[in-house]
């Protein structure tokens, strides 16, 4: 459950630095010279970069709705070594999609924004350090290896607050 | 420490090298302090200046070591990984010789490498906020009498508050790019300190302001047409930025390998006794030692073929030197954020504390990579390779 909660934040923040960067590009972003544009907006690679973000949010929203979903079962009778061992796996997986993406939102931000966005008065940089500090509540290294061990081997997750 | 007036002039590759490696030892004490703090490193960037390292690029008919681009990038590099804005404050000194040494009148030459021997920097005035795109400029350049008058406002002007000169792009009567080299207490210009982006901090990339200042003729040097005809301006300009990154990847990692070795504790899901015993993160490490060795390895490689292009200068030479350098843009740009981050992941919740300061890493990285977006040097890289495209002829690329 507190993980649940954890990821939640997670992608709260990514969606936030996904909304502040469509915002920026669209607004207030120069075009490159290179793509012959009259907008920063119809630049391809941004245009291609923003549709890759979204499609990361979406996933990883939809593992923490049905993270939800599966812990919400598990509570609906009494607990097993293997449906908590479930409920765990499911949002270790969305941990894993909402650290991703919060990480590479907010990084990327900048890059389809350009240096103006860098500036203290937009204080943008608050999205990344956020993710940043939060997603090392626990490593997200050993995330893919309970799910690993999980789907290859069959090992229950160990039983602590951290997954 | 007595400090002593005295310029010294490096004559080798050799001694550039060790020159720099000695000053990044300086320079990386207080690099958080003056980051947290915002301090300008003045006092530091007299040393520097005083080093000789500003001059290593001057030709060597005018005195200079002429050392390679090889040289002059690990100098970059060096200096960069001891503190990202030290690093790149030297970028557009750099950047306005290679101008002189391709559109420079011999008299000029004489006199403008002179003063950067004898320590005197250069800064820049060349971006413009507001304009179409950001290589649209708009500052003027009018005739007065033997002399002309600069009026408009720039950003973006890193070094610019450091220096002796600003060499400043402007538009003339007929619509072509100057370069001026304005002294930096021309009467009507006006350097304000209003750099405030979250990373590079301490670069002094902020305004300046041109009201009806007068610059002579003799200081005047074509720019436009450095990017009319094939010149190693562009890729030259661009692999200090390479190196300024690959500077702070190497810094970002070497600060992780210690935290880790030093005060991460292990997880409780490894059995390890030791942070350090942990699979996945040596499996981490190994990836990211990986890639800051292609890192470093691509720009020497860049190097080695923009001196191939400086020693034989043609329409497939320079090409060839601008995609060199665009891959170690690239892959430096992926590695310096990558490790920037990654540094966290493996170090653990502890290394966030601000005594440490080891955010500016990602966030120096973060900003410098900005200067020109990395999603065109792709294209650049692969429009060359896949359909034998001569990149565009910008100091962009």
């Amino acid at each position: 459950m507190s993980q649940l909660i954890q990821a939640a934040i997670d992608a709260g923040i990514a969606r936030g630095a996904i909304d502040d960067a469509i915002e920026f590009v669209k607004t207030r972003a120069r075009p490159w010279i290179d793509a012959k544009v009259e907008r920063a907006s119809d630049d391809l690679y941004v245009i291609a970069d923003i549709g890759k973000l979204k499609i990361e949010l979406h996933a990883a929203e939809a593992l923490l709705r049905k993270a939800g979903k599966v812990l919400d079962q598990a509570h609906a009778a009494p607990l097993t070594a293997e449906s908590a061992a479930r409920a765990s796996i499911a949002v270790a997986e969305a941990k894993v999609l909402t650290t991703e993406i919060s990480l590479l939102a907010s990084e990327k931000l900048f890059e389809l924004a350009g240096s103006r966005a860098t500036l203290a008065e937009f204080n943008l940089d608050r999205h990344w350090r956020n993710a940043r500090v939060h997603t090392l509540h626990d490593p997200v290294r050993w995330k893919y290896h309970a799910v690993g061990a999980y789907r290859l081997n069959g090992t229950l997750p160990a039983r602590h607050s951290w997954i | 420490m007595t400090r002593s007036h005295h310029v010294a002039v490096i004559t080798s590759d050799e001694q550039a090298l060790i020159v720099a490696s000695d000053l990044a030892e300086d320079f990386k004490r207080d690099s958080a302090i003056r980051d947290r703090e915002r301090r300008l490193p003045l006092a530091e960037l007299e040393v520097f200046s005083r080093s000789g390292l500003w001059g290593i690029s001057v030709p060597k008919k005018y005195g200079g070591a002429d050392v390679s681009n090889v040289t002059l990038a690990k100098v970059i590099a060096l200096i960069a990984q001891a503190d990202g804005s030290l690093g790149q404050i030297p970028q557009n000194h750099f950047y306005a010789l290679q101008v002189l040494r391709v559109n420079g009148s011999d008299e000029q030459k004489q006199r403008l490498y002179a003063e950067a021997l004898a320590g005197q920097r250069f800064g820049n005035a060349l971006a413009e906020l507001g304009t179409k795109t950001a290589h649209d400029r708009v500052t003027r350049l009018t005739r007065d009498g033997a002399g002309y008058r600069i009026n408009g406002r720039k950003f973006y002007s890193t070094g610019a508050i450091y220096a002796q000169r600003i060499p400043t792009s402007v538009v003339d009567e007929n619509g072509v790019q100057q370069l001026a080299f304005v002294p930096r207490n021309s009467k009507g210009l006006t350097v304000i300190d209003d750099w405030s982006g979250f990373g590079q901090r301490t670069t002094g990339s902020g305004s300046v302001v041109f009201e009806d200042v007068y610059v002579g003729a003799e200081d005047v040097l074509p720019f436009q047409s450095a990017f009319e005809r094939p010149t190693t301006v562009g890729p030259l300009a661009q692999i200090l930025h390479a190196a300024i990154d690959t500077g702070i990847a190497r810094a970002a990692y070497e600060d992780a390998l210690h935290f880790v070795r030093s005060k991460t504790r292990p997880w409780i899901d490894s059995g390890n006794d030791k942070a350090t015993e942990d699979p996945l993160t040596l499996k981490s490490f190994g990836h990211l030692s990986i890639r800051l060795h292609a890192t470093e390895a691509l720009l020497e490689r860049a190097g080695e073929i923009l001196d191939a292009a400086q020693a034989d200068i043609t329409a497939e030479t320079v090409a060839a030197a601008s995609i060199a350098v665009a891959e170690a843009r690239a892959i430096s740009t992926e590695t310096s954020l990558a490790a920037g981050s990654t540094l966290f992941e493996l170090a653990g919740s502890q290394a966030t504390l601000a005594e440490h300061g080891l955010d500016r890493h990602w966030r120096n990285a973060r900003v410098h990579t900005l200067h020109d977006p990395v999603r065109w040097k792709y294209h650049a890289v692969g429009n060359y390779y896949l359909n034998n495209e001569n990149p565009p002829l910008r100091g962009t690329i």
